[in-house]
């Protein structure tokens, strides 16, 4: 397969090498050869636009400022530069034309923002979009893209679920819109082409050592190559992606290529990564007194011969501490990257190849490993009506690991377990008393993952007004997982052989493919600007899947080896396709540069609705008022210096319910029965069922002051996400839980956000801007009929948001008896879980934000972004085991309540066959004593770099850079790490060293 | 310039137009999947519709009502009842254990929502077959016959734990989700027209290989314990007559080859998932550590046991400490897997239909033929004739008969106290928890929630 991929790709490239050949023809010579120098005043400014006012013709400025251009003698030039105020030059017959831009202190209306089907910027739109660009990631040493954003936009909420390489990250963009858990994920798009992020894993085979279904599809990205991502979230901006915009949208935006001199940057870093927070867990000492007391709590008058850890079969003077030995490895990273780009006036290219590899924390030999080949061309023609962009991305990566994640066993081993290894280095089974951890290291999981996307958009111009485009993508995603375990994860007392060795096995391809052709209007008329659009999509994506577990492996060594095995079966088949096809239109109205109005429609199909439920239409309205171009504010030339309200309304959807649904099907039961394997009714059929829809509204107000120096936005939103696709609960006489069918279900989403940029200082050589951003998010039940009925009864509530939890509410312990006490909440002398756990915990966020500064002094270049989040979260009275089990506690079980008038807040400890104990215990676990406070600050990321001085090296611009992730947290959370909340490898504190050349 | 531009602005429309007609209803019609089969495609061949049937007989035998894990009713109505103690508190069973349970327990609802989820599977078996024409019209008659008989067998259950119960012969869920409960004289007559029904389909069709399908022989034997929980001892007696005299059933006299699975005394019985595997039974009820982890059988029904009965040698097995001793079922002894399973979980055994017939002969009055049937079964066990005499020691004799030999076998013993009116009388005394309502389990609180035509609750909940 892989080497099937290699083929298509070179094929790919020399196809493109020949059309870069094609195009790069001499360009036809003019009358005039202006030459000149584009500086800041100081230092050149390369990459600048020198353009000729009225015709397409322009180039862009080297990496020493200079540019060259033929002009007639009359024209004018037009030299902008982002971030900077555009000159208008008149040649005047000159040859030599040296320009000093000014720094723009308003540039709101240059940085051009991806809307997906077209542009805007920050001043013209009428929509919530957040962006961040390669400048912001650059300064992050991670793998994944979406770690990228944390913290950084208002309104998009992202954690990280493990600290394992290769992990998800969850990613709520204005909260859960969804009662499915599985139908809140956004739409994601890499250069307009459909992302799909449905994983292709098996849990069978990750799940003990990756969140989520194993290896998250995001992986598959190269965040060194991408240049933008920008998050779409009200129904202004996300109502063109119709059906697929209910969750919001990220759009990924790769780098490409500039006109320009040619140019090669190395960037390459090196890091170590290591567990953020550690558990305060008991020492020996500790340890084994809670377990003495829990044997004479449980009447025990000596140690039974089972308790290994305390009577003296295991040295009870031995300290290990074992978060230090399983988790608390060093994790080596190693990026480097080469990219080399370029091109003339009317073609650029770009080539970039990257290798990156992450070693584990835990002992052994573990890694994750990525390589990746991006290129793209840009070609127009020298009248500029022909415009061609081709990218190509591929990336394959390899996750080899232990198939357990050890937190787990790092918590909650004694303390005084025994030695690991032998003295000749096999694992040691201490007479068979105990598990070695060590065990699992034999066990590998193992994940290849190919991932291609390639797309190409052909655009042509007949006439200033209209344009046609054409998009092409195409991507293939395979992975290929296994997970083998060896007899040897076993005490060798049961006396196993290889014959009881193991292998699984996943295999997964998706491809899919799209097609998009556009028709793009652009006209003043009655004063006005008309920017509009119409186009038509066609997707189509096919998904297989098969599961194979094989037993009995003839010899360890073969285990990778189908052929080695006795015993073979199949775990299952899922093939599925799913089809889509879509019109959009947007019609956009610009008047005297402060009225905007944004019309944008979508009709939908998906072929995961039956006959005549196909299609739907959303749409929505979007309208700004930009009140700072108004008379009164210009003529007082007040320190109010941009201020726009804006507002929109409309529908978007969501068919994220699986293929299929409509079906009237039987599946595979994988029961079997007299040699034949059993078939089940798969649902009860209903084909009359359609989108769920999502009704986004939003206000906001964007203020700018001294010269937008200082600028604010507020932006309140209101989310309805009804006809919830979970199916109507049914009572159990009709044979299913439920129907898929529209339920008519409403969740809210109220939410406040803030963001605020503030340049503090500017100057020569100081340049100081922070950004901070603040989100108030509210997710309400409304309606859901049938509530107390359905399976989902324990779940929701109506009226609460969408993830509580119901619980027990803790009410302190019995003096007499030091057992704790919950409130009986209907009175009837018992505690029963259907009457009496109604204390409602909401684990949602109040608030989180990011609080991000970027200092440049001189050659000196300093960013640092802190994250914060306030929320409760399950603790360590959650998390741990029943104390006086053989399990490590945290330090706070210590000195546990023995007597009448003791002051402690712990129960007596037992060894589990206390029922009154244990049952009190299991119970505080799902009481409210079993949340507290996880709110955190995070300093997400810390990065200095120095570039160094010109005199150092003529030809090379370098830099060297120290970097980190997470490096410090303020919590009061009782419990491993406040983002993730379980007994999952925290994320990691890492630090990188890096070099970034430019030749 | 102007035609251009003319030219252009048609071009548009043109393309417009063609991106309109683009959007086309055709594009999106997929396919059905090639990992699954759609229900017309299941019934019209007969290899796929054999799966569809049989995938209900391995629901029964590994996750519902029947199954020999804690989710039938071997272990659930064996605790309820006084059959087994149970040791964990930890585990499902202890709420039947302490008789103490209500609308929300999981086990109750897991078996209502599962037995139904079957009883779904039959009916669209029933109504696909009876529209299909590719089937073989052999065996379209025996399938058909099976779906009759097991959507019978499991109202039947339905019907001894919660009473009066909706019987659901249709696969519509619009109806089925407002339906009314039935009467217990209602009930009964469905179900005999359903096994009625099914005799005729399947009587002269060849036995399944190892009895893993249900017979005619089967048929008539839940006729014959209807009958006889319904008190038609004519009936019941003649269907129990017609199973015995079979030519295909021969009376097993070792009492370790009972529950072999090519014993010649079994009428139907049920395989786990996979060969080779033990039943669930074994793996439930048999353990090796003192105190029992999970459930061992009750002191009460050890003392039951005449002192020189070989079936307490054979049945049960035992694990000793220095005070104690407990006993486990130990009818099914496959423990380990195995390339072959040597035992499968009966259903219905022989046995039965001479207890069955030795009842029905007491009341009609037939006490000799009784006496001979109960003998039968005792003389098995090394056991003298039986000393009962009336017809009122007689019927005494059989009830304790079926409780010894039925131990730990799908709640024999509970129906047995339940329809002889005992359950009072017998269980207040050794059950603290034990109520009169608790003669039926509470309907779950979700179904009634959602479908208020059932409701009452039952007396008690």
């Amino acid at each position: 397969m892989i080497n099937n991929h290699k083929s298509v790709r070179w094929r790919r490239i020399f196809s493109c090498n020949l059309l870069f050949l094609i195009f790069t023809l001499p360009i036809m010579a003019q009358d005039l050869l202006v030459t000149g120098k584009v500086t800041d005043g100081h230092l050149p400014i390369s990459g600048a636009n020198i353009l000729i006012k009225n015709t397409k013709n322009g180039v862009v400025s080297d990496f020493d400022g200079r540019y060259s251009i033929t002009a007639k003698p009359t024209d004018t030039l037009l030299v902008s530069y982002l971030g900077y105020t555009t000159l208008t030059i008149p040649i005047q017959n000159r040859t030599t034309i040296d320009v000093a831009l000014q720094e723009d202190a308003t540039a709101l209306g240059e940085v051009q923002i991806n809307a997906g089907y077209y542009t805007t910027t920050d001043r013209e739109k009428t929509g919530s979009i957040a962006r961040i660009t390669a400048k912001e990631i650059e300064t992050q040493p991670i793998s994944n893209p979406m770690a990228a954003l944390q913290g950084k936009m208002a309104g998009v909420n992202i954690t990280q679920s493990t600290g394992v390489p290769g992990g998800a990250f969850n990613i709520q963009i204005r909260g859960t819109n969804s009662l499915r858990a599985d139908g809140n994920t956004p739409l994601y798009l890499v250069d307009g082409i459909p992302f799909g992020t449905e994983n292709l894993g098996s849990t069978l085979i990750s799940g003990a050592v990756l969140t989520g279904y194993g290896i998250n599809p995001l992986n598959s990205l190269n965040p060194k190559d991408i240049e933008s991502i920008e998050v779409l979230k009200d129904a202004d901006a996300t109502a063109i992606y119709g059906s697929r915009g209910s969750n919001g949208v990220v759009l990924i935006t790769s780098k490409k290529g500039k006109p320009g001199k040619t140019k090669l940057n190395i960037n390459s870093y090196s890091g170590i990564g290591s567990v953020s927070r550690k558990l305060k867990l008991m020492n020996t000492q500790q340890y084994l007194i809670v377990r003495e007391q829990a044997f004479i709590n449980d009447g025990f008058t000596e140690i039974p011969f089972y308790a290994y850890d305390i009577n003296g079969t295991w040295d009870r003077n031995k300290y290990t501490d074992w978060q230090k030995e399983l988790i608390g490895g060093t994790a080596y990273t190693n990026s480097t990257q080469a990219t080399f780009s370029g091109g003339a006036e009317n073609t650029s290219f770009l080539l970039s190849g990257t290798h990156y590899k992450e070693t584990t924390v835990f002992p052994g030999d573990f890694e994750f490993s990525k390589k990746s080949v991006s290129f793209n061309i840009n070609h127009s023609s020298t009248d500029q009506k022909f415009e061609l962009l081709l990218s190509s991305n591929y990336l394959a990566d390899t996750n080899d690991l232990l198939a357990t994640d050890l937190t787990r066993q790092a918590y909650t081993l004694a303390p005084n377990a025994p030695e690991p290894f032998n003295s000749d280095g096999t694992l040691n089974w201490e007479n068979s008393t105990w598990d070695n951890p060590y065990r699992y290291i034999n066990e590998k999981y193992l994940a290849q993952n190919n991932n291609l996307i390639s797309n190409a958009m052909l655009q042509y111009q007949p006439s200033k007004e209209w344009s046609l485009k054409l998009g092409l993508g195409f991507s293939d995603s395979q992975l290929q997982e296994s997970k083998a375990s060896p007899h040897t994860i076993y005490d060798p007392s049961y006396g196993l052989s290889s014959k009881e060795s193991s292998l699984t096995l996943n295999d997964a391809k998706m491809q899919s493919w799209n097609i998009e052709p556009q028709i793009v209007f652009h006209k003043t008329i009655l004063s006005g600007t008309v920017n509009a659009l119409i186009g038509t999509t066609f997707q189509n994506r096919t998904r297989k899947q098969n599961g194979l577990y094989a037993r009995g492996i003839s010899n360890n060594n073969l285990i990778k080896n189908l052929a080695a095995a006795s015993n073979i079966s199949a775990l299952g088949t899922n093939n599925t396709e799913y089809r889509y096809n879509a019109v959009f239109g947007r019609f956009n109205y610009a008047r005297a540069n402060k009225y905007f109005l944004n019309f944008t429609g979508r009709r939908d199909g998906s072929s995961r609705f039956g006959p005549g439920k196909q299609f739907a239409n959303f749409w929505a309205l979007g309208a700004a008022w930009l009140f700072s171009e108004e008379h009164i504010f210009n003529q007082n030339k007040s320190w109010l210096s941009y201020g726009k309200l804006r507002g929109s309304y409309g529908t978007t959807g969501s068919d994220q319910i699986g293929d299929y649904q409509f079906l009237d099907t039987y599946s595979l039961s994988g029961l079997n029965y007299q040699g034949n394997t059993g078939l089940k009714p798969t649902r009860l059929f209903n084909p009359n069922f359609s989108w769920e829809t999502n009704k986004k509204m939003e206000l906001a107000i964007e203020l700018g002051a001294f010269n937008d120096r200082l600028m604010l936005s507020i932006a309140h939103y209101q989310n309805r996400s009804s006809n919830q696709l979970v199916g109507i609960p049914l009572p159990g006489t009709t044979g299913f839980p439920l129907v898929t069918a529209n339920l008519d279900a409403t969740v809210q989403n109220i939410g406040w956000e803030f963001e605020m940029q503030g340049r503090i200082v500017r100057s020569d050589n100081l340049n100081w801007t922070t950004f901070l951003n603040f989100t108030v998010p509210k997710n309400k039940l409304i309606a859901f009929p049938n509530l107390e009925g359905s399976t989902y009864r324990n779940k929701f509530i109506i009226g609460e948001p969408l993830d509580i939890t119901k619980v027990y509410h803790y009410t302190g312990m019995n003096p007499q008896t030091g057992i704790y006490e919950f409130e009986d909440v209907d009175g009837d002398g018992l505690l029963t879980s259907a009457n009496d756990r109604k204390k409602i915990i909401s684990s949602a966020p109040k608030f989180f934000g990011g609080f991000q500064n970027n200092i440049n002094y001189k050659n000196w270049q300093f960013d640092f972004l802190f994250q914060f989040t306030q929320q409760l979260g399950r603790n360590n009275n959650y998390l741990g085991d029943l104390p006086g089990v053989a399990s490590n506690l945290s330090v706070e079980f210590n000195n546990a309540w023995s007597a009448v008038g003791d002051e402690s807040n712990i129960q007596p400890y037992s060894t589990g066959i206390n029922a009154n104990i244990t049952t009190a215990y299991n119970r505080f676990t799902t009481s409210d004593a079993a949340f507290s406070d996880a709110s955190f600050v995070r300093l997400k990321n810390f990065s200095i770099s120095y570039t160094l001085p010109k005199s150092f090296s003529s030809i090379v611009e370098s830099s060297v850079n120290i970097r980190g992730q997470n490096l410090l947290t303020i919590t009061k959370y009782n419990g491993p790490d406040p983002e993730n909340q379980s007994v999952r490898l925290p994320p990691l504190r890492i630090f990188t060293f890096g070099l970034d050349l430019n030749f | 310039m102007k035609t251009i531009t003319k030219l252009n602005f048609a071009y548009i429309i043109l393309i417009i137009n063609g991106i309109t007609l683009l959007n086309c209803e055709d594009f999106i019609e997929i396919d059905v999947p090639d990992s699954q089969l759609t229900g017309e495609t299941v019934f019209n061949d007969i290899s796929s519709a054999e799966a569809a049937v049989s995938n209900i007989y391995s629901e029964l035998s590994n996750n519902t009502l029947v199954c020999g894990n804690n989710k039938g009713v071997s272990i659930l109505l064996g605790s309820y009842s006084d059959e087994l103690q149970t040791y964990n508190t930890g585990i499902p069973e202890f709420v039947f254990f302490q008789n103490n349970l209500t609308s929300f327990n999981a086990s109750v609802t897991s078996i209502w929502n599962g037995s139904y989820n079957l009883i779904y599977a039959t009916n669209a078996v029933f109504e696909r077959l009876k529209s299909s024409t590719a089937i073989p019209i052999n065996d379209k008659e025996r399938i058909l016959g099976e779906a009759l008989f097991t959507r019978a067998f499991i109202h039947f259950y339905l019907n001894n734990i919660f009473g009066e119960i909706p019987y659901i012969t249709t696969t519509n869920y619009t109806i089925n989700s407002k339906v009314n409960k039935s009467t217990t004289p209602e009930i009964y007559s469905l179900l005999i027209a359903d096994l009625e029904e099914a005799k005729l389909l399947l009587a002269s069709k060849t036995p399944s290989p190892l009895k893993l399908r249900p017979s005619y022989n089967a048929v008539k034997s839940l006729l014959a314990r209807i009958h006889l929980y319904h008190e038609n001892w004519e009936d019941a007696k003649n269907e129990a007559n017609a199973v015995i005299n079979s030519e295909s059933l021969v009376w097993i006299e070792s009492l370790e080859s009972v529950f072999s699975k090519n014993s010649s005394g079994t009428i139907w019985q049920l395989m786990r998932n996979q060969e080779g595997l033990p039943t669930y039974e074994a793996q439930s009820f048999i353990f090796t550590l003192a105190p029992p982890p999970n459930r061992a059988l009750s002191n009460v029904l050890m003392d039951a046991f005449e002192p020189e009965d070989l079936r307490k040698e054979v049945w049960t097995g035992h694990v000793k400490s220095e005070e104690n001793i407990w006993y486990y079922p130990y009818k099914y002894k496959q423990i380990v897997t195995d390339g072959e399973s040597s035992e499968y979980s009966i259903m219905f055994r022989i046995e039965e239909l001479y207890l069955i017939r030795a009842e029905a002969q007491a009341h009609l009055g037939e006490l000799e033929g009784a006496r001979n049937d109960i003998n039968k079964v005792r003389n098995r066990a090394s056991l003298s004739n039986t000393s009962a005499e009336t017809k009122h020691e007689l019927l005494n004799a059989t009830i304790k008969e079926r409780r010894i030999e039925f131990f730990s076998e799908l709640g024999h013993r509970f129906f047995d106290l339940k329809r002889t009116g005992r359950f009072n009388t017998t269980l207040t005394p050794t059950k603290q928890g034990w109520d009169a309502t608790d003669i039926l389990w509470p309907l779950p609180d979700s179904e009634l929630l959602l479908n208020p035509n059932l409701l009452p609750q039952n007396a008690g909940y």
